[in-house]
């Protein structure tokens, strides 16, 4: 595994989850399913931590899986990586849910708009991937 | 300043010092996700409004 590509990963990931992050404010916002109960300073700085490690987490299997499939499509193949890892933290979060109702309490608005915004990190990411502009930083 | 990165001129990171990285970070995401006070002091209450925004369920 060549650093190039790793680093690549790594940073587009981080990029890519913190402007998820920024996203996820925005959009929380706009459908206001979650009353925040943060001053936006805090909320900038947890939602872009929690984003950016989102972001490189996908961005490296992004690196990993290379050439192990959709090789030419890096938005659809993020968005793939990107929502199957959501959707792998909310399975196990409905685990817990179904061991203790009342101290994991889903939300449906919740779960819908996070499917959303983990689809936008891919599609982010996947954007940034195969942006022009990059290919002299990171190489093709 | 001279791009080394986009050069190809880069060594090779082993696959298992990635894999201990991606492991620890979704050991990261999961502690975030879930608001695990256990394992980090102050992850629940840190991450709560990130967590609610994300779609994972909270009290």
């Amino acid at each position: 595994m060549s650093l190039q590509l790793v680093f690549k990963g790594f940073s587009l990931g981080a990029v890519s989850g913190i402007l998820y992050g920024v996203a996820g404010i925005a959009l929380n916002q706009v459908t206001g399913v979650f009353p925040f109960e943060m001053n936006m300073a805090l909320l900038l700085t947890t939602f872009a931590t929690g984003g950016a490690i989102f972001g490189v987490i996908t961005g490296c299997l992004m690196s990993v899986t290379e050439n192990l499939f959709l090789p030419g499509r890096p938005v659809l193949k993020a968005s793939v990586i990107s929502v199957g890892f959501w959707l792998a933290l909310r399975f196990g979060a409905a685990l817990l849910t179904a061991s203790d109702p009342s101290r994991y309490h889903p939300d449906i608005g919740q779960t819908v708009q996070g499917f959303a915004l983990s689809l936008l990190l891919g599609v982010i990411l996947g954007s940034l991937w195969k942006a022009k502009a990059l290919e002299e930083v990171f190489g093709r | 300043m001279e791009n080394v990165i986009g050069q190809g001129k880069t060594s090779q990171v082993s696959w298992f010092a990635l894999t201990v990285a991606v492991i620890t970070l979704a050991f990261a995401a999961i502690v975030v996700a879930y608001g695990m006070d256990a394992i980090i002091m102050g992850a629940h209450d840190v991450f709560h409004d990130f967590r609610h925004a994300i779609g994972m369920p909270c009290h």
